[in-house]
């Protein structure tokens, strides 16, 4: 982290400090959170463009998460009861702002020094309600972390650029976005009514008729499962968060020119896609022609060109290269938690309704 | 999250001729500026590179095969037959036969939804003249001479 934040910062503009302008509030949800919280406050103080005031949400915590954040100079408000999500916890925190943009960054994610003016620069310049940055793992050591690292520089690089050129970037990650306060107050805040509040947001915001950006220059690091135990966790609520979010949701993205598009293709992928993944390649594999194996991997060079280009610009070039053979494991993984969620949503009806926390 | 093969699944194609949709668009509309410009160009170079990769990794395989028979003659006619041209066409063809089926379903479901909709409205506005023209009747009626 300290390594982050010894960079010498770019600026492309004179700096300016907006404090006291009253126009940007953070809002950090922290439950059991005293192992990432001071550096993600830390982060948030050493901006160049720091923000009027941050308000750490202490949702009950039992570790000192709240008194931690106090000790460094923050607001802390801590709600009655446990909210029992991260949404839950956002939305409580909204009633205290009273600035014109509200930044929601998790209590385990630390931004790049110019993270939050580019994306206030974004939201100064345009009519977008929302806007939301690059991320990318703090640490890329196991498996799972380096198939993230890939999965990120892939989707950050390739996808998400083109989704913003069309004017429907799929989500505003929840880990680091910035809204318009009353547009975040009409809609109602943050829903916990599925396991994915940000992907619930960013599709009731299109249904409205607002607009979201995607900001690639505003880079932010959350920590990503190291383990399996952690990983399992944040999948089961990401898969069950996206199937939810489609069964809200379908009748407005419909309507959403591109995102319907990019959601129907999201979902061939994760369900027939993974039936054949799971279910057809291995028996063809193993009765008919051991070549059908490569399918697993074949797509790997196609993958590799965007990652690589974007790892080569960063710096990132040998970390990227030994990092890929994580990926197609990590893809297996998802797979299996998007069908399972799939089954579990639509076939049993048995809805994901207990947030876990999993970073 | 990915799940499934996005890059040799329709996720991969998808994006790879929403590319060619941007330079139509921008050349349609003609009304992108210099950076637009950029990002585009930037984009259909990593495109090109990205269908350039897939086609020479599919001439490194057949090498292999080939190789491999050279050594052990069973191996390449149980690996892989030659295919024939129409046979690799096809097999190139695949993902764009099913990318359009998707996406023409998805407009198919996009009408009905609306002509759902539009019976929806049909109706409520049905609903709505019906109770007007009552309560006009019932106005007519009080107002009629005794």
């Amino acid at each position: 982290m300290l390594k982050i934040l010894d960079q010498p910062v770019r600026i492309s503009k004179p700096t300016r400090s907006i404090r006291g302008d009253g126009q940007i509030t953070v809002i950090v949800p922290a439950y059991n959170e005293v192992e990432s919280i001071a550096d993600t406050i830390n982060s948030l103080r050493h901006q160049d463009l720091p923000p009027d005031r941050i308000i750490v949400v202490d949702d009950c915590s039992t570790d000192g998460t709240g008194e931690l954040a106090r000790s460094l100079g923050v607001e802390v408000v801590r709600t009655s009861t446990n909210t029992g999500s991260k949404a839950g916890a956002q939305t409580y925190a909204l009633s205290f702002v009273d600035t014109e943009f509200t930044i929601a960054i998790d209590a385990d994610t630390i931004l790049a020094p110019d993270a939050m003016r580019h994306l206030f620069t974004v939201m100064e310049n345009s009519a977008a309600a929302a806007a939301c940055g690059y991320v990318l793992p703090r640490s890329v050591k196991s498996i799972w972390e380096r198939g993230r690292y890939i999965e990120y520089l892939f989707a950050f690089s390739f996808f998400k650029p083109i989704q913003d050129h069309f004017g429907r970037p799929l989500i505003s990650s929840g880990c680091f976005s910035i809204y318009r306060t009353d547009v975040l107050r009409d809609i109602g805040g943050w829903s916990d009514r599925t396991m994915a509040e940000d992907m619930d947001l960013t599709w009731s915001l299109y249904a409205s008729g607002r607009k979201v950006r995607f900001v690639p220059s505003a880079i932010c690091y959350p920590i990503e499962p190291s383990n399996f135990r952690f990983l399992k966790c944040q999948l089961r609520r990401w898969s069950h968060g996206f199937w939810q979010n489609l069964n809200l949701h379908w009748r407005e993205v419909l309507e959403q020119p591109y995102l319907r598009s990019t959601v129907t293709v999201m979902l061939w992928d994760a369900v027939v896609t993974g039936v054949i993944v799971l279910f057809v390649v291995p028996p063809l594999g193993l009765f008919v022609n051991p070549l059908v194996f490569l399918a697993y991997v074949i797509d790997l060079p196609l993958i590799a060109v965007p990652v690589l280009a974007e790892a080569l610009r960063r710096g990132e070039f040998m970390r990227a290269l030994t990092s890929l053979p994580a990926y197609p494991v990590l893809r297996m993984v998802n797979t299996v938690y998007m069908l399972k969620a799939f089954w579990l949503e639509f076939v049993r009806k048995r809805s994901l309704r207990v947030y876990e926390k999993g970073h | 999250m990915s799940a499934g093969l996005p890059a040799l699944g329709l996720g991969g194609v998808f994006y790879l001729l929403l590319i060619i949709w941007m330079i139509i668009r921008g050349c349609v509309e003609a009304r992108h500026g210099c950076v637009r410009w950029a990002f585009i160009g930037r984009m259909t170079l990593m495109g090109s590179i990205m269908v350039a990769a897939v086609l020479g990794e599919w001439l490194v395989i057949r090498k292999a095969i080939e190789l491999a028979g050279a050594y052990i003659p069973s191996v390449t006619s149980a690996a892989l037959p030659t295919p024939s041209f129409s046979l690799v066409l096809l097999f190139y063809s695949v993902p764009f036969f099913l990318l359009a089926l998707v996406l023409l379903s998805l407009g198919i479901l996009r009408l009905s939804t609306n002509h759902e909709r539009m019976n929806a409205n049909i109706a409520a506005l049905e609903f709505v003249a019906a109770d007007k023209l009552q309560a006009e009747v019932q106005v007519s009626t009080s107002r009629s001479p005794v």
